[in-house]
């Protein structure tokens, strides 16, 4: 049968339409302004969550780079900074005095030595100076320390000494103590010691008194004459690991003691560690700088923990440690020196305590050059002549060394350059996706638009239409 | 018989009449047309034939019409139609209700084209955007570490983000008040349209008893059930009520219509309106209970079994015969609404029942009276020897019910058949006048009368005992026993009928009567608005108790109401805060990763020395030798394990037993605590001082074994650093970090030194990877108060893809709810148009009506003037020549 179609029935589905018509139009209208193909997550769930987690990746790919800039900015600065170290290193090697004295080590060249000694000084200073640079309000070569100055010419602390009085039982505090006791341990009081007779080097006991050659069993203990009385010949027995600077704070130039830091010798510390130091102590530290410390940076290379622990390659390591690219730390024993003389005969010598730092080594090379005697440029011993000699090598090589690391960070440097142009990239791709995703074509918006419209202003019409014609007016009673 | 010579007038004023009613018909029906609910009216006219043989007739007349009568007017409906109508309108109602107020929360938690597009946000996202703000502050931070400006900087964006939780929090909580407050009018609207129905329906009776069909309060009335259809699934049936013998009035009955899909419960057939009675629908309410207090004995409910200890436990309760526990005596349990306690329930404050449960109340009239529902069986007969329950509970032969003892005739001479007592002559008397009026006013009465004649042919007193005769003045029996509620009656109802040979027929008939009582409503008895607003109220989804999907609605954890999305925004804002407090404290560690202490070295110079503790030396039987103690659980020794939990009061078991990890019992360890009752004890990190500065409870603070760093950044509130049950609405800054710089950067200390490097940074590289890329479970359970909820995770996810999953889940809802709604708005319209088709006015029919009477009104007024012109021809022109 043929619905009845009454004209309460007709208002009604022409107002159920029209209402669409408007909504259509309303939804046509907010795509244009807002130029967004959905705005809310209920028009559509899945693209809007897929949006969401498209622009969270790129708010997270632009944080990555504005700290990728930042890092690439520090070691841009760094890099400065080592360029700066290496002229001066080169412009040293280059220094005409510096060359006629490795030149001539065994032939004085007169009072430009002491001058040069000053120079190298100051150089060292310099270099200190150069690796305590900052980028920003941090210190750029103090690894993880960044808020303090990495290198510092501090009061030479002593390593033997021993705070408060010295507990002959603490096996720590031996050093303190120079007698062995007769009861075992360590003592500080002559009449407690164990005792030992001095012996005569030179006594053969198969020689009689009155055999020729013959000579006394012992040595006297005051006057070191030989002596057959054993007696005169009994000391209190020393204790070898005696350090008579175990009472004071610091140490002089001379290895002297003393409690007041003025008088101490200025030497090289990096973040509290002295630079040139073999002590265990300092030595685990170092290494830990070197090895141990990170300082990790997420700069999008997929930065992930596995167990509490992140998984270091996926992180930037930003630390760059003063003392790695200064040469390292500590001192080598048992470097043998040989000087060969006018005559072309070669003298050689050992010794011991050269150091591995290159800004410590230049330092070391300025105080044996201001050792020089002031007129005629002589060293100051021949130690002082040896030992320059072996400084003057580890300074050839710690600038090798120098320029290995300078390049290391180049890489690093290139490393960060590429990882900006890649973030560079995965921002803009990203970009690119969500708006793909999110924005709608403008023209097909408009049409979209321009249509709803056309249809709203014809189911207004057709309104019209509706509520106008009806038999009331065509009849004629 | 013809019809009389004037008898053509009255057809032609009957016709003209006729015309005019249909004419005021369809004026009405014009006049309507904009009125809601009105139904067209159609007029019934008949053809006016008088009837019956005529004595006296002439052959060859003709029996004719005498016109048109208006018989009635009556309105065109379709009862399928509007059974259609307002079950597809609640479903209309309970979609809209739920696309009502998942709009509301969108408005809260939809961040599509939030943010502020001028700062580069893209219009995407607002809290999601802070949390990404957040960790590209740490990663600044990490780049920056030890510098003030980019702590502070991290500082205010977690204030910034927590302050969006706590405004969207605020801001559902608000939405889950509207919506009470919607129910609340829906529930009132609802006793409205039933009140209204049920006064419309007396109205109708009483026009109904006058001959009066009252279209215009039908219309009325159903356009009111119309609008409760909305609200409730409802299901209307029309039934007769016989009102006096032979006359039958119309009865509308509205009844819930059957929503609970479990087929055992039948509450959701409820009665609502029967006739003249209504129900109202209620909110329940249940007085507020006081916390049970361990120091406050009037809070436990028993006692124990020595019978005056009170107890709160109901496992130490003493019970009776019937495993019930006894009630403790001076319990307490009320909260009146000054907030003091009471014991008496009427002065108790009462609250809406947490899950907004409903009940129906009785049906009443309009003066008060309460519905009485009679159901009568079918008569059936019943063999004079059957035996029946008299109603005493004896068991008698059916004929017997329709007896009467036996008695005897009054015999002046026989003082014991006399029923009075006359004291002055001190004799028996018959009859009332003549007996003595005793003291309290009354007749005397004869102490030897014996009325009844005995089974055994003896005079009796007692009519039990005295012999059954019939009573032929018996017709009908009733049987009344009460029914299975207060006021209910069963009635067995046996008549008799005497036959023409002198016996009877017997007939029994069972009628119950039944008083109606407040109906308590199950859980998905209802459907239409008013349910979708109950569900949105207390729909928990994963969030829902076990039990309750267990006994109450096994679907109840796949929907999701306003509690769902106040939960998961909890539970997101309590997992961001337990994981951010848990990275923000611990101890100190070496580079190897070993607990470190304070100490000294020759020097005199502090450093940092690894915490040790005595294990057994294997080597050496007896004695103990010092362990280093390593941050990573794993990478101690079996004997240091034990060690660290012998020395908390811990073992193995339990620590499994109560998911404690190594972490925790280090800690624990390193802070001196020891596991007392279920927790690690002292808990507080500073000393807790009475009044006068005695120390009322240590601290661990003084007694730890490491190097204690950092400390709670999130609490619950923000002059506190309690971070206990926190919510999104409730988590805050904690005091301690908003007044000082508390993140800790790192906790690795180079070799033998007492604190990290100034720019380490691993802990806030790790905070940073926290809040962007590490995944959690959130899992229900995790949330305070939700221990019975669902264990399964609701997401494997970052803090943002929990975010947005909470809009991915809203906006699915949102989506299915619209696309149904829509579904059915379409069908309902379908429907109405239907509806319109049948009730409705249209002009053109009208037009066509106008036309139809006005041509009969003209063709009446034409007859007339035809008929008087004839009768003006017979009367004064017969019999005239020109």
């Amino acid at each position: 049968m043929i619905p009845r179609m009454t004209t309460v029935g007709t208002l009604k589905n022409y107002r159920y339409s029209l209402n669409g018509s408007n909504n259509t139009m309303t939804k046509a209208m907010s795509t244009v302004l807002t130029r967004r193909l959905f705005n809310s997550y209920a028009e559509d769930p899945a693209l809007a969550t897929r949006c969401f987690q498209i622009r969270n990746s790129y708010w997270k790919a632009q944080s990555q780079l504005n700290v990728n800039e930042s890092l690439r900015h520090k070691y841009d600065v760094a890099w400065e900074s080592m360029s700066n170290m290496s002229t001066d290193l080169y412009a040293l090697a280059e220094d005409t005095a510096y060359t006629s004295v490795i030149r001539s080590l065994s032939d004085p060249t007169g009072p430009g030595r002491t001058a040069l000694g000053q120079s190298l000084s100051s150089k060292a200073k310099d270099l200190a100076q150069i690796m305590n640079g900052r980028y920003g309000e941090n210190y750029i070569f103090s690894g993880a320390d960044t808020l303090n100055a990495p290198f510092t010419w501090d009061a030479y602390k002593n390593p033997a000494y021993i705070e408060g009085t010295p507990d002959a039982a603490n096996p720590d505090h031996i050093a303190a103590f120079p007698y062995e006791a007769a009861a075992g341990g360590v003592t500080d009081v002559e009449a407690d010691a164990a005792t030992e007779v001095l012996k005569n080097p030179k006594y053969v006991d198969t020689l009689k008194p009155g055999d020729e050659g013959y000579q006394p069993q012992y040595l006297h203990k005051d006057t070191g004459e030989p002596t057959d009385v054993e007696a005169d010949a009994t000391v209190p027995k020393k204790n070898e690991k005696y350090d008579p600077t175990t009472s004071f704070k610091y140490l002089k130039s001379d290895g002297t003691g003393t409690n007041d830091e003025t008088e101490a010798a200025k030497v090289l510390y990096y973040r509290g560690v002295r630079v040139d130091s073999n002590e265990p102590a300092d030595v685990e530290k170092m290494e830990y700088f070197l090895k141990g410390e990170s300082k990790y940076i997420d700069v999008g290379l997929g930065h992930k923990e596995t167990d509490g622990e992140v998984v270091s390659s996926t992180v930037f390591d930003s630390s760059l440690q003063g003392i790695y690219f200064s040469g390292g730390y500590g001192t080598r024993d048992g470097v043998k020196v040989e000087i060969e003389d006018d005559e072309g005969n070669i003298e050689t010598m050992v010794v011991d305590n050269i150091p591995n730092n290159i800004i410590s080594v230049v330092s070391e090379m300025g105080e044996i050059l201001q050792r020089c005697r002031k007129d005629d440029g002589a060293w100051d011993s021949k130690e002082d002549q040896f030992r320059f000699k072996a400084l003057v090598d580890q300074f050839e090589k710690g600038c090798s060394s120098f320029r290995e690391r300078w390049t290391e960070m180049d890489t690093q440097s290139g490393f960060l350059r590429d990882n900006s142009e890649l973030l560079t990239d995965t921002k803009d791709s990203l970009q690119q996706q969500y708006m793909e995703l999110e924005d709608a074509d403008p023209a097909a918006a408009i049409s979209d638009f321009m249509f709803a419209r056309y249809c709203y202003d014809a189911a207004l019409k057709v309104g019209n239409s509706v509520l106008s014609q009806s038999l009331m007016d065509y009849m004629n009673l | 018989m013809g019809i009389g010579t004037f008898g053509s007038f009255t057809q032609a004023r009957l016709a003209i009449y006729a015309a005019q009613t249909g004419i005021t018909v369809t004026g009405n029906n014009i006049s309507n047309i904009n009125t809601e609910g009105y139904t067209r009216q159609r007029l019934n006219q008949v053809s006016l034939y008088a009837s019956g043989a005529d004595r006296y007739y002439a052959e060859g007349d003709v029996r004719t019409g005498q016109g048109a009568l208006v018989k009635s007017l009556s309105q065109i409906r379709s009862p399928y139609l509007d059974i259609r109508y307002r079950t597809l309108n609640a479903q209309l109602g309970y979609a809209d209700g739920r696309l009502d107020v998942l709009n509301e929360i969108q408005q809260i938690l939809d961040e599509v084209g939030a943010g502020d597009e001028s700062k580069g946000e893209g219009g995407f996202g607002v809290l999601g955007l802070e949390l990404s703000k957040l960790a590209e502050a740490f990663e600044n931070l990490v780049d920056q570490t030890g510098h003030q400006e980019y702590d502070n900087t991290v500082r205010q964006i977690a204030k910034n983000l927590i302050s969006k939780f706590n405004s969207y929090a605020n801001k559902l909580e608000e939405v889950r008040n509207n919506t009470v407050s919607k129910l609340e009018q829906n529930v009132e609207e609802v006793n409205g349209y039933l009140t209204t129905i049920r006064e419309l329906n007396e109205e109708i009776r009483k026009s109904e008893i006058h001959g009066d069909p009252a279209l215009e309060l039908r219309d009325e009335r159903n356009l009111q059930i119309d609008k409760l259809s909305e609200l409730i699934d409802i299901k209307v049936i029309y039934t007769e009520e016989e009102i006096a013998a032979g006359l039958k009035v119309e009865k509308l009955n509205i009844y819930l219509d059957n929503a609970n899909p479990d087929t055992t419960v039948l509450t959701d057939e409820s009665l609502l309106v029967s006739g003249v009675y209504g129900a109202q629908l209620r909110l329940d309410q249940v007085p507020v209970k006081r916390e049970i207090d361990p120091n406050d004995d009037s809070t436990w409910p028993y006692v124990k079994p020595d019978g005056f200890t009170p107890t709160p436990n109901r496992d130490e309760a003493w019970e009776d015969a019937d495993g019930n526990p006894m009630p403790n005596p001076g319990y307490v349990p009320y909260l009146t609404a000054d907030g003091k306690p009471t014991a008496n329930l009427a002065d108790a404050q009462k609250v809406y029942d947490p899950n907004y449960s409903m009940s129906i109340t009785k049906l009443k009239n309009k003066v008060g009276e309460i519905y009485v529902a009679i159901e009568k069986g079918t008569v059936k007969p019943v063999s004079d020897t059957d035996t029946v329950d008299d109603g005493t509970g004896k068991m008698v032969l059916v004929s017997q019910l329709f007896t009467v003892p036996a008695t005897r005739k009054q015999d002046p001479n026989d003082p014991t058949t006399l029923p009075y007592w006359n004291d002055t002559d001190k004799k028996a008397v018959a009859k009332k006048a003549d007996a003595t009026i005793g003291a309290d006013g009354k007749p005397m009465a004869n102490p030897d009368y014996q009325p009844y004649l005995g089974t055994d042919g003896n005079p009796t007193k007692d009519p039990d005992k005295a012999k059954r005769v019939n009573d032929p003045n018996a017709h009908s029996y009733t049987v009344e026993t009460p029914g299975e509620n207060e006021g209910d009656k069963n009635l067995m109802i046996y008549k008799r009928t005497k036959l023409s040979n002198g016996h009877y027929a017997y007939t029994r008939q069972v009628v119950t009567q039944r008083v109606s009582q407040k109906v308590q409503l199950d859980d998905n008895d209802l459907t239409g608005k008013i349910q979708a607003q109950r569900e949105m109220l207390t729909e928990q989804g994963e969030f829902t108790d076990r039990d309750v999907i267990a006994n109450v609605d096994e679907n109840a954890g796949g929907k999701r109401g306003i509690p769902y999305y106040q939960r998961t925004l909890d539970l997101l804002a309590n997992q961001f805060a337990k994981v951010m407090n848990e990275a923000n404290q611990g101890f100190l560690t070496d580079d190897k990763g070993n607990y470190i202490t304070k100490g000294t070295n020759v020097a005199g110079e502090e450093i940092g020395v690894a915490v040790t503790i005595a294990v057994p030396d294997p080597g050496n039987p007896g004695n103990t030798v010092d362990e280093k103690i390593n941050s990573d659980w794993e990478k101690n020794s079996a004997a240091v394990q034990d060690a660290i939990l012998a020395g908390i009061g811990l073992d193995a078991d339990t620590m499994k037993a109560k998911g404690l990890s190594g972490k925790n019992v280090m800690d624990a360890y390193l802070k001196g605590q020891t596991w007392q009752n279920g927790k690690f004890v002292p808990e507080n990190q500073e000393d807790i001082l009475a009044e006068d500065g005695t120390v009322l409870e240590p601290g661990w603070g003084n007694n730890a074994k490491g190097i204690f760093r950092g400390g709670v950044l999130f609490s619950n509130n923000p002059g506190n650093d309690d971070p206990s049950g926190i919510t999104a609405a409730n988590i805050s800054i904690s005091n301690t970090w908003d007044r000082t710089h508390l993140l800790v950067c790192d906790y690795e200390c180079p070799p033998g030194m007492l604190e990290p490097a100034s720019g380490a940074s691993d802990n806030i590289r790790h905070f940073q990877y926290l809040v962007s890329g590490q995944k959690f479970d959130f899992i229900p359970t995790d949330l305070d108060g939700y221990g019975n909820a669902s264990g399964v995770p609701m997401l494997n996810g970052t803090f943002f893809e929990m975010w947005n999953n909470i809009g991915t889940t809203l906006g699915e809802d949102q989506s299915h709810t619209d696309t149904v709604l829509n579904a059915h708005y379409k069908n309902l319209l379908s429907v109405d148009t239907s509806r319109d088709s049948v009730s409705s006015v249209d002009f053109n029919d009208e037009a066509m009506n106008l036309m139809m009477y006005s041509k009969s009104y003209n063709a009446a007024c034409r007859l007339m003037t035809t008929i008087d012109s004839v009768l003006d021809k017979l009367i004064n022109n017969t019999g005239m020549t020109t």
